[in-house]
């Protein structure tokens, strides 16, 4: 008898050993991952050198080189014709992203309160005093730009809107930098700036880069000149962005495919990157559709006495309705700049099938751009150029990105809004039910309805917690 | 003592039939180590992150990650991700050295800037340098000159002053004096009139010539300008070995200055309508550009006549500025003065990138020629729209020459790569009843 019961005891021992065995496995997301919530990728590193990437580096390199590339990566052609696509590889047993330098958990785990949401990733005020010191100045590109270091010393970058279009890019640019960051990204201290010409004084080592990009001496006239390419408010004030200048080395933007090989704590391939690939569904959201290399930065920081590189997203002048210097076109979100599927659609009808777009939307406020929930569909925005990580993105990434976008709040979107400072209050107002409208859109793309968000937070914190 | 394998203690654990004492305390262990390792891997899933404490873990193992191979390996086994990768460090060298900015620089010069691609059809590809000292200094005057050089050895060459001036009403108003020299040893010629053969031949035109303009802009979007020039025109034996000379196959009787030197003097006016909107790619506007000149032979010859030359554009949007339909129709018509004579080399031509494209270049000269290009344009996609083209026209020496017979008609279609200021090049096949033709040309057809 007691025979029989050590057998029955020997049998159910077993089968719970081997239970929790299997537990242990089975909670990792690719078998041997525990439940991580920081994934540590901050350990110290030599310095990697700095890369340079600008418009056609991505332009050449998305539209043709990456697809060239991706073509003949079979097991992922494969994968997709077969609609099983790889999963991302940086996500933990319960789904999540964990926190790294590239993602920090915020709203979509926490609620931010209103004001974290309005002060975003500032730490301080923006530029402080009454004189601002101009060290250098940028005459090459889409808009003019200022480097400024103020009375404390803190230095700054000023951007401004065009002439044309007060407040347009401006407003992008902080609006959205509030919400990225919200969202979890990094992304730099920005803040609507108002100063007086009078205000800037030179300092006696200022340069700019010509059209040729050589370096000369900055003089009164040439920002006189550089400021004349500037939008001005009513009684002489210039409207600016200051963005303070990121932390550490500049090493260059992140590719959206590949490792950096000069970083040895980047080890996930950014394709795999389950917080790379969903930025597809963000940027859908807040039509970042100039998302690219150029408009990333990787900063060589030192941080406990550790260095090491830490990924930032900047530059969100052509977010929303912006395209920086004017308001987007039509097509933007609809078709990269160079697409190959859209010519060839149009091709097959003679041109006689246009895309419904094109007659979409007109501009309601000059301050906000062409930015609408009308004719919006997640699934279909393009960037202006096609990014791999974008293209890798599958049905589960996109849900744990709708999931955060379901994160946000009409009252945290307003919060938002308010940062860009738009002067009408009606503009404003479009904006902010925009962006909620769009939201709305993501969420039943991807989630079918959205959440009470009570339960969201609860689930969250629960998920955060195990 | 017999013999025990990990099968054996598997079984018996799983049939509890142990067979040994020994087998039961392997039992005991295994089972033991296996809790152990079952709470060990549950301790360590409760990973918890708190502020300033990193437990140092990553999502993905370290050392499963695929390292580099080497660069024989990666050239055996992924030579299209070793070539990418070094068109990528390419690129980015680009970048670093901001090579595209400078080249943008030097393009967009005013002061000295490249001239590439061919000087007018059948010259082939080719390049060379202008430049202006206007505006370098305070000056309203400066030189002007430039310098263009093709792989057939066609040469075009011009220097001279510029000044330039303000006046109220008038907008800019520049006055050119130059002197050029034109070297075109492989022109085409077929003949003249509508009913010319195919047999091809060539000759070498060398042309000096010096003259002024005076252009000026009395009003938003339209220009007005005089012109005054004299040239020396010599026509020889072409250097194009593959057809005869035109001077074997022609009679200078009915070839007109296909013998010695023709010095003419031409003075003309001219002005220019631009109502387009997007010069270099219109979707919608008009331009109209008429030219008025009078040429009177200096010395042998009796060349004297008027030419008359039209050029108007329409475009038309066709419910969408993405389908564009264009139109041009030009007009050149010649009347002689006192029965003087045209030299050939100025007739009217039809046949080039610009008008009847399906026929080889300058397939037909004649006093008069009207041609009609129909273009139906489609963008595709930014910076990528397709055309279907058809063009026809003819030439013709006296009004009744001029009827339905004898119109000549091109058809075609392709592609075209460009910008949102500008169309960079054009690739399409032109056919006619002679031949199809594959073309690629540089900059807008119209």
């Amino acid at each position: 008898m007691s025979r029989n019961i050590l057998r029955l005891l020997a049998v159910v021992v077993t089968f719970f050993t081997l239970g929790f065995g299997h537990a242990a496995f089975a909670d990792g997301a690719h078998g041997t991952a525990p439940v991580i919530w920081v994934d540590y990728d901050e350990a110290d590193i030599p310095e990697p050198k700095a890369k340079e990437a600008g418009y056609y580096y991505d332009f050449l390199d998305g539209t043709f080189f990456q697809q060239v590339k991706q073509g003949f990566d079979f097991s992922r052609v494969v994968r997709k014709v077969a609609g099983r696509s790889k999963e991302a590889l940086n996500v933990n047993s319960v789904g999540g992203v964990p926190d790294s330098s590239w993602f920090t958990n915020r709203n979509g785990h926490r609620q931010m309160s209103l004001d974290e949401i309005r002060r975003g990733a500032n730490k301080g005020n923006g530029p402080e005093g009454e004189r601002f010191t101009v060290v250098r100045a940028k005459t090459v590109g889409l808009t003019p730009g200022l480097w400024i270091r103020d009375e404390r010393g803190d230095a700054y970058i000023l951007k401004f809107d065009p002439v044309e279009y007060p407040e347009l890019s401006t407003a992008a640019e902080v609006i959205s930098s509030k919400l990225f960051h919200a969202i979890g990204y990094n992304v730099p201290e920005n803040w609507i700036f108002r100063f007086r010409r009078s205000q800037l004084v030179l300092d006696d080592d200022a340069t700019y880069r010509d059209n040729a990009g050589i370096k000369r001496p900055l003089t009164r006239r040439i920002l006189d000149e550089i400021l004349a390419g500037a939008a001005q408010e009513p009684f002489g004030k210039y409207r600016a962005v200051a963005s303070k200048l990121l932390p550490g080395k500049p090493k260059g933007g992140f590719k959206f495919a590949g490792v950096r090989e000069d970083d040895p704590n980047d080890i996930i391939p950014h394709e795999h990157r389950r917080d790379v690939r969903a930025l597809r569904v963000f940027s859908a959201w807040l039509e970042h559709n100039d998302i690219r290399v150029g408009n990333t930065l990787d900063m060589y920081v030192s941080e406990d006495g550790r260095r090491f590189l830490r990924h930032y997203l900047i530059d969100f002048g052509s977010t929303l309705g912006s395209d920086t210097v004017f308001p987007n076109g039509p097509d933007v979100g609809h078709e990269h700049q160079f697409d190959l599927a859209q010519a060839g659609k149009t091709l097959l009808t003679l041109g006689l099938k246009q895309p419904k777009w094109h007659t979409q939307s007109d501009i309601r406020f000059q301050a906000v751009g062409r930015y609408t929930a009308e004719g919006f569909d997640p699934r279909k925005w393009k960037s202006n150029f096609p990014l791999v990580a974008f293209e890798n993105m599958t049905e589960a990434d996109a849900r744990w990105a709708a999931e955060l976008v379901d994160s946000f709040t009409d009252e945290q979107i307003r919060a938002a809004v308010e940062t860009g400072e738009l002067s009408d209050p009606a503009a404003a107002d479009y904006l902010a039910t925009q962006i909620m409208e769009r939201r709305d859109r993501v969420v039943e793309t991807y989630l079918k309805q959205r959440r009470n968000h009570e339960t969201r937070i609860a689930q969250a914190t629960t998920s955060r917690e195990h | 003592m017999p013999r025990t394998s990990v099968s054996d203690i598997l079984k018996s654990v799983t049939t509890l039939r142990a067979t040994a004492p020994f087998t039961r305390i392997g039992a005991a262990v295994g089972i033991a180590l296996m809790l152990a390792f079952g709470f060990a891997e549950r301790a360590a899933s409760q990973v918890v992150h708190r502020p300033g404490e990193y437990p140092k873990l990553r999502i993905v193992d370290p050392s499963k990650v695929r390292r580099q191979p080497p660069v024989a390996a990666r050239i055996a086994l992924k030579p299209f991700s070793f070539v990418g990768s070094k068109f990528e460090h390419g690129l980015n060298l680009v970048e670093e050295h901001k090579l595209h900015n400078r080249l943008q620089v030097m393009l967009n010069n005013p002061n000295i800037r490249p001239l590439i691609g061919g000087i007018g059809d059948g010259s082939g590809f080719g390049g060379g340098v202008a430049f202006s000292t206007v505006g370098v200094t305070a000056r309203s005057w400066g030189f002007v000159g430039d310098f263009h050089v093709t792989g057939k050895r066609y040469v075009a060459t011009n220097a001279g002053l510029r000044f330039t001036a303000a006046p109220a009403n008038l907008g800019d108003v520049t006055l050119d004096i130059l002197a050029g020299y034109n070297a075109r040893p492989r022109e085409s010629f077929f003949g003249t009139g509508a009913d010319s053969g195919t047999q091809r031949t060539n000759f070498d035109l060398e042309e000096r010539s010096t003259g002024a303009i005076l252009e000026l802009e009395p009003a938003r979007r339209l220009r007005v300008g005089t012109q005054l020039k004299y040239s020396s025109t010599s026509i020889s034996r072409g250097k194009d070995a593959r057809f005869p000379s035109t001077d074997a196959v022609f009679p200078s009787s009915i070839v007109p200055g296909l013998r010695g030197d023709v010095e003419l003097l031409e003075s003309a006016v001219y002005a220019e309508f631009d109502a387009r909107q997007g010069q270099s790619s219109p979707a919608k506007g008009f331009y109209l550009a008429a030219k008025l000149a009078s040429v009177d032979g200096i010395g042998k010859g009796d060349f004297a006549y008027w030419r008359y030359s039209i050029d108007n554009r329409f475009y038309l949007p066709l419910g969408s500025e993405r389908r564009v339909l264009a139109v041009r129709t030009l007009l050149h018509l010649t009347d002689t003065k006192n029965d003087g004579r045209v030299p050939f080399f100025r007739l009217a031509r039809l046949g080039d990138s610009q008008t009847l494209r399906g026929y080889d270049t300058n397939r037909f000269y004649g006093k008069n020629a009207a041609a009609w290009n129909v273009e139906y344009r489609s963008a595709l996609s930014n910076g990528l729209g397709a055309f279907a083209f058809t063009d026809f026209g003819q030439v013709f020496d006296r009004k009744a020459d001029f009827n339905t017979r004898n119109f000549r008609v091109t058809y075609g279609g392709g592609f075209e790569v460009k910008s949102k200021k500008a169309v960079f090049l054009r690739a399409y096949v032109a056919r006619s009843d002679e031949r199809t033709r594959l073309m690629i040309s540089f900059g807008p057809t119209f």
